[in-house]
C-alpha cells in the first residue's frame, strides 16, 4: 500500500471527517468513499481508524449520529455535525489556513545569493 | 451473524443500549456496502469480500477497540441518567416535605438527634477508651501485676526478686522497667513538695521517649553517686528557668544532691497507673539492691512487648513463669498478670463506656423507629396516590426510589442539624463530665466515629425508606403491597418497639441513678462534710523519732489553739487518700491465716477530728507510756476476721517490717471507707504514732465554720512548727469523697438524658400510631356511634387497645435489661439490674405515658360525627 498522506499529519483525520460531514449527514462508508473520491484518492483513509475516530468524536460531542435502514435493509448508523462539531471545524479551518500561509511564506522566502 | 446474537444481549437491548450490537452492526454495514460497491464494478462476491477486509486493517482489534469505548459510554450516560432520576426524586421529596413543614420538622430533628447524639458518645468514647496513648508503638505496653490468689486480689505491687526474675527470663518483653514513686520536699523560699519516680534505666526505652535534652540513665550512670536524675521540662523551666547550662552538673534538690542528666520533651507525659496518678516531674534511677529485695512487694512494672507478642501472650508467659520455681516463694499463693498500659488506664470505665455506647444506640434505634413510622403514615396518606402510579405504569425502580428518596431527604436535611449536635456534644462533655475521667481532654469529634454515624444514616434512610414495604404481607408486587400498607400491622408495631426501646433506657437511667443515690447514702464511717486535710513532713527526714514525736505533739497543740478549728488530729494517710500500706495481722501467737489489712499511723486525737465512732473500748491515750506491746486500735472488720469474741485486750501481730509490731487491742472503731463509697471497707490496724513516729503525716482537722477559714489555719499552725515545712495535698475531703464516684454521676446523667429524650420519641411514636389507626378507623367508630356505642366508650376502646400494644412492648423491653444484665451488674453499686421496683415502675411509667400520647386521638375518635362519616362514603 502507498505511504498515505494522513499519517504525516495528526489529527487530521477528525478535521477531514469534520469537514465531510458539512455536507451532511453520512455514514461511515460514505464518509471513508468521500474523502477518497474528493481527493482524488490522494488521501484514502485506512477504513479501520475511521470508526474509532468517529466514535471518539462522537463521544466528544462533536457529532450526532442516528439509526436509519438502508436499502438493503440493514440498520446504518448515520453521523451528522453538531454545534460543537460545527465550531470545531471552523476552528480548525482558521488554525489549517495560519499554518498553510505561514509554511507558505517559508516555502517561497528564497536564500539570498551572496 | 444475528442468529449468534445471544439471548441476553436482546434482553438487554430491550431495556436499554447495547453499544456493543451496535458497533457490530455499523461495521457490518460498512463491509456490506463496500462489497456492494466493488462488485458493482465488476469484482466476484469473494473477490470484494477478501478486498474489502484487506483495507480495511486488524478488524478484530478495531472492533474491541469500539466495544471498549462503548460500553465505558454506556456506564457513563447510566450514571448520569440514574444520577438525573436520582436528583428528580430528590427534589419532588424535599419539595413534598416543604408542604408539610411541621411532619419535616419533626422527622427531620429526630433523625438528627439520633444520630448527633451517638456521633457525639462514640467520638468521646473513641477519644477516652480507643484512641493509643501518646507513646509509640503504645499497643506494645504493658503492665504487670502479681495476684494474690486465695484473697483474688489482682493487681498487686511486685517485689524485686519478681521483677528481677521477669526481666532476665521473660522472653515476652524487649524490655522491662521497674518504679517507685519518689518525691522531693524543697524547703527554700518556694516550698513545695515535687512528685517523681525512681524508675529502671530501661524505662526510657519502654516509654520509648528519650529525654530532649541530655539523656537518660544506664545501669552504670544508675549506681554513680551523685545520682542522675532526667527532669520533666516543666520542673527544668520552674527550678532552673530552662538554663540548658545545669545538663551534667550537680544541684542540691530538697534534701539531696544529683546530677541532672537530661530533660524531657515538655509534650511527654508520664503513663499514669496505680499509685503513679500524680504525674511524674523527674526521674532518677531505681537499682534493686539486697536492702529492697527484702522489702516485699512495692513495685510497679511496665513492659514493651517485643514486636508479634500481644498482652494475651505476655500475660500467659508471666503466669506460666509464676507457677514455676524461681519467682514466687508461696507458689500456690501467688502468681502474675500482665495488663496493656490502655487497659490499665482506662480499667473500670469500659463497661461503663460500653453501657453509654447500647444506650446511645438504644436511642438512635428509638429515633429511627420514630420517623420510619412517621414516614409509615405519610406513605398511607398517599396510598391512592402510589396506587395510581402503579396504575399507570411506574416500575418497581421507579417506586423504591421515590421512597427512598423522601427518607433520603430527610436523612439529607438532617445532616447538617446531626453535625451541629455533635460538635455541641462533644463539646458539652469536655466541658460538663468530670475532670477525673482519664484522657477527657483528648476528645474531639473523631473520624472514624463520623463514619460509623455515615453508614448508620445510609442504614436508616434505607429502613425508613422501605417500611412501608417492609410492613406487607405480601410480597407479589410493590402495587399489592401499597394497598396492603393501609390495613398491615405496621402501625402496632413500630410504637410497640419504640416502647420497649424506650423502656430498656428507662430502667437504666433509673437504675444507674439508684445506684448513685445508694453510693451517697453510704456512710463513708467519717464525718467527711467539715474535714480539710493537707499533708507535710513534720521534721526533715533523717530526724530522730524522738524529734518527729515532738513535732507531731508541738503541732496538735497549735492546731487545738485555732480558733476555727473545732479539733484535729495526725494520721499517715487521710481517707480517700489511698496510699497506705497493707499487711497481714493475726492473734499473737495462733497460726491464723493473717488478715490483709490496711496499716494507719495516727494520733489519739485524729479519731474524733475525723467522726469515727467508737464500738468498743477506747481509742489511744498519748499518755500511754512507749510500751513493749503497744496500744492497737482495729476496726470493726478486722475484729470480725480475726474472729475473736472480745477483741478489746487481745494481743495482736502486725506484720509491719521486721521487727513485727506486736501490740495490744485498746479498742474497735467504725469502719471506714478509705477508697470511697463504692468500695468495702477492708479490715484496718490502728498504730499510734508515738510508737512508729512515720514523718509525713496528714493533718486532718474538722471546720468549725467554714473549711477554707479551717485551712488557712492549718498554714499558720504549720508555719508556727516550723516556717519551712511544705503543705501538699491540701483537700477538701468531702469533695475527694464526691469525686470518687464522679464516673457513676455522669454514667447517671447521660443515661437520664437518654431516658427522657427516649420517652418524648416514644410517646411520639404511639401518638402516631393511635392517631392513624383512629382515623383508618373512623367509619367503624362512625357506625358504632350510630349503633348507640357511647363516646366515652369509643374513647376508651382506643386507649385500651394502645395499652394492648403497649404490653408486648414493655414486656420485650424487659427482656432487653434481662439480656444486657450482665453488663448492667459491672456498672451499678447496690442495686441489682432485676431490681422488681425499677423494672415495675418503669413499666408502669411507660404505660401511662402511652395512654396519655393516645389521649388526644382517643378524645378525636369518640368525638366522631356518624352522620358525617357515613355521608363520606
Amino acid at each position: 500500500m502507498p505511504r498515505n498522506v494522513i499519517d504525516a499529519v495528526q489529527g487530521t483525520l477528525e478535521f477531514l471527517v469534520l469537514k465531510t460531514l458539512s455536507w451532511g449527514p453520512m455514514h461511515g462508508y460514505a464518509i471513508g468513499r468521500w474523502i477518497f473520491e474528493v481527493t482524488n484518492a490522494e488521501l484514502d483513509v485506512e477504513q479501520g481508524t475511521l470508526y474509532p475516530a468517529l466514535h471518539r468524536m462522537e463521544d466528544r460531542g462533536w457529532l450526532l449520529s442516528s439509526w436509519q435502514l438502508s436499502d438493503t435493509g440493514r440498520r446504518a448508523k448515520v453521523y451528522r455535525l453538531s454545534a460543537a462539531g460545527r465550531r470545531e471545524l471552523a476552528a480548525r479551518l482558521a488554525d489549517w489556513k495560519r499554518m498553510v500561509a505561514a509554511v507558505d511564506r517559508l516555502l517561497v522566502t528564497a536564500p539570498e545569493r551572496g | 451473524m444475528r442468529s449468534e446474537e445471544p439471548r441476553w444481549r436482546r434482553y438487554l437491548r430491550f431495556w436499554g443500549r447495547d453499544s456493543a450490537r451496535d458497533a457490530d452492526d455499523e461495521l457490518d454495514f460498512h463491509f456490506a456496502a463496500h462489497v456492494a460497491d466493488l462488485m458493482q464494478r465488476g469484482m466476484t462476491r469473494s473477490e470484494a469480500e477478501s478486498s474489502a477486509r484487506g483495507v480495511f486493517g486488524d478488524v478484530t482489534a478495531i472492533r474491541a477497540e469500539l466495544h471498549e469505548r462503548g460500553a465505558h459510554r454506556d456506564a457513563r450516560l447510566a450514571r448520569v441518567e440514574h444520577l438525573r432520576l436520582v436528583l428528580a426524586d430528590l427534589r419532588i421529596a424535599v419539595r413534598t416535605l416543604a408542604r408539610r413543614p411541621a411532619y419535616a420538622a419533626a422527622a427531620v430533628s429526630t433523625l438528627a438527634l439520633g444520630v448527633g447524639a451517638a456521633t457525639a458518645v462514640f467520638s468521646v468514647l473513641d477519644g477516652v477508651l480507643l484512641q493509643p496513648l501518646p507513646y509509640p508503638d503504645a499497643g506494645r505496653l504493658v503492665v504487670l501485676w502479681e495476684r494474690n490468689v486465695p484473697r483474688a486480689r489482682a493487681r498487686n505491687v511486685v517485689s524485686v526478686p519478681a521483677f528481677e526474675t521477669w526481666r532476665e527470663q521473660s522472653t515476652s518483653f524487649v524490655a522491662l522497667a521497674g518504679l517507685v514513686p519518689d518525691r522531693i520536699t524543697f524547703t527554700d523560699r518556694n516550698p513545695e513538695r515535687v512528685y517523681g519516680a525512681a524508675v529502671s534505666p530501661e524505662w526510657f526505652e519502654v516509654v520509648g521517649v528519650a529525654p530532649r535534652l541530655g539523656r537518660g540513665f544506664t545501669a552504670a550512670d544508675a549506681v554513680q553517686q551523685p545520682q542522675p536524675i532526667v527532669l520533666s521540662d516543666g520542673l527544668f523551666r520552674d527550678r532552673f528557668g530552662g538554663d540548658e547550662s545545669v545538663i551534667g552538673r550537680t544541684v542540691v534538690l530538697g534534701e539531696r544532691s544529683v546530677r541532672v542528666s537530661g530533660v524531657m520533651p515538655a509534650v511527654f507525659e508520664p503513663p499514669s497507673f496505680g499509685w503513679l496518678e500524680d504525674g511524674q516531674r523527674y526521674w532518677v534511677p531505681f537499682v534493686p539492691d539486697p536492702d529492697n529485695r527484702q522489702w516485699g512487694r512495692f513495685l510497679l512494672v511496665l513492659g514493651r512487648l517485643r514486636a508479634g507478642t500481644t498482652p494475651a501472650g505476655a500475660d500467659a508467659e508471666v503466669e506460666r513463669m509464676a507457677a514455676g520455681p524461681g519467682v514466687f516463694d508461696e507458689r500456690d499463693e501467688w502468681s502474675a498478670d500482665a495488663v496493656g498500659l490502655i487497659e490499665e488506664v482506662t480499667g473500670d470505665m469500659r463497661a461503663q463506656g460500653l453501657a453509654v455506647a447500647l444506650a446511645v444506640a438504644l436511642l438512635l434505634l428509638i429515633a429511627i423507629t420514630n420517623v420510619a413510622g412517621v414516614v409509615l403514615v405519610r406513605v398511607r396518606g398517599r396510598a391512592d396516590e402510589l396506587r395510581m402510579r402503579v396504575a399507570l405504569g411506574a416500575s418497581r425502580g421507579s417506586l423504591l426510589r421515590q421512597l427512598l428518596a423522601e427518607s433520603g431527604a430527610i436523612a439529607l436535611c438532617s445532616l447538617p442539624l446531626a453535625v451541629l449536635l455533635t460538635f455541641a456534644g462533644v463539646y458539652g462533655a469536655r466541658r460538663l463530665l468530670p475532670p477525673e475521667l482519664p484522657r477527657l481532654d483528648e476528645i474531639g469529634v473523631s473520624w472514624p466515629a463520623i463514619a460509623l454515624c455515615a453508614v448508620v444514616l445510609v442504614i436508616a434512610t434505607i429502613v425508613i425508606g422501605l417500611a412501608p414495604l417492609v410492613m406487607r404481607r405480601d410480597r407479589a408486587s410493590v402495587a399489592v403491597s401499597t394497598a396492603r400498607v393501609v390495613r398491615g400491622p405496621g402501625m402496632g408495631v413500630l410504637p410497640a418497639v419504640e416502647i420497649a426501646l424506650a423502656l430498656t433506657l428507662t430502667v437504666t437511667a433509673l437504675l444507674a441513678t439508684r445506684s448513685v443515690l445508694n453510693a451517697r447514702a453510704v456512710d463513708p464511717g467519717f464525718d467527711a462534710g467539715v474535714l480539710v486535710a493537707a499533708r507535710l513532713s513534720l521534721t526533715s527526714d533523717d530526724a530522730s523519732g524522738d524529734a518527729r514525736r515532738l513535732a507531731a505533739s508541738r503541732l496538735e497543740r497549735l492546731l487545738a489553739a485555732e480558733p476555727s478549728i473545732d479539733a484535729a488530729g495526725l494520721v499517715s494517710f487521710r481517707p480517700m487518700y489511698a496510699g497506705n500500706p497493707a499487711t497481714g495481722v493475726l492473734l499473737h501467737g495462733s497460726d491464723m491465716e493473717p488478715v490483709v489489712s490496711d496499716v494507719l499511723v495516727a494520733t489519739a486525737a485524729y479519731f474524733p477530728a475525723a467522726g469515727i465512732d467508737v464500738v468498743e473500748g477506747r481509742t489511744f491515750a498519748d499518755a500511754d507510756p512507749v510500751q513493749v506491746a503497744p496500744p492497737v486500735v482495729i476496726n470493726r472488720t478486722l475484729a470480725r476476721q480475726l474472729g475473736v469474741a472480745n477483741a478489746v485486750g487481745a494481743r495482736i501481730t502486725v506484720r509491719l517490717n521486721d521487727p513485727f509490731v506486736e501490740g495490744t487491742v485498746v479498742g474497735v472503731v467504725e469502719d471506714v471507707r478509705l477508697s470511697g463509697p463504692l468500695v468495702e471497707p477492708r479490715a484496718t490496724v490502728y498504730i499510734r504514732h508515738a510508737d512508729w513516729p512515720v514523718n509525713t503525716v496528714d493533718v486532718v482537722a474538722r471546720a468549725r465554720t467554714s473549711k477554707a477559714r479551717a485551712a488557712v489555719a492549718i498554714r499558720s499552725a504549720v508555719r508556727g512548727l516550723d516556717p519551712r515545712l511544705a503543705l501538699w495535698d491540701e483537700m477538701d475531703v468531702e469533695r475527694t469523697l464526691h469525686s470518687a464516684t464522679a464516673r457513676e454521676r455522669s454514667l447517671a446523667a447521660v443515661l437520664s438524658v437518654f431516658s427522657v429524650v427516649a420517652l418524648l420519641l416514644a410517646a411520639a411514636g404511639v401518638y402516631a400510631g393511635a392517631a392513624v389507626r383512629a382515623a383508618a378507623r373512623r367509619r367503624e367508630l362512625g357506625v358504632r356511634l350510630a349503633l348507640g356505642a357511647t363516646p366515652l366508650r369509643l374513647g376508651s376502646r382506643v386507649l385500651g387497645e394502645t395499652a394492648l400494644m403497649a404490653l408486648p412492648g414493655v414486656l420485650a423491653g424487659i427482656a432487653i435489661v434481662l439480656a444486657g444484665s450482665a453488663l448492667l451488674r459491672r456498672v451499678l453499686f447496690g442495686i441489682a439490674p432485676t431490681d422488681a421496683p425499677t423494672l415495675a415502675a418503669a413499666a408502669v411509667l411507660l404505660i401511662v405515658v402511652s395512654l396519655l400520647a393516645s389521649l388526644l386521638p382517643a378524645w378525636r375518635a369518640s368525638r366522631t360525627e356518624p352522620g358525617a362519616v357515613l355521608r363520606m362514603e
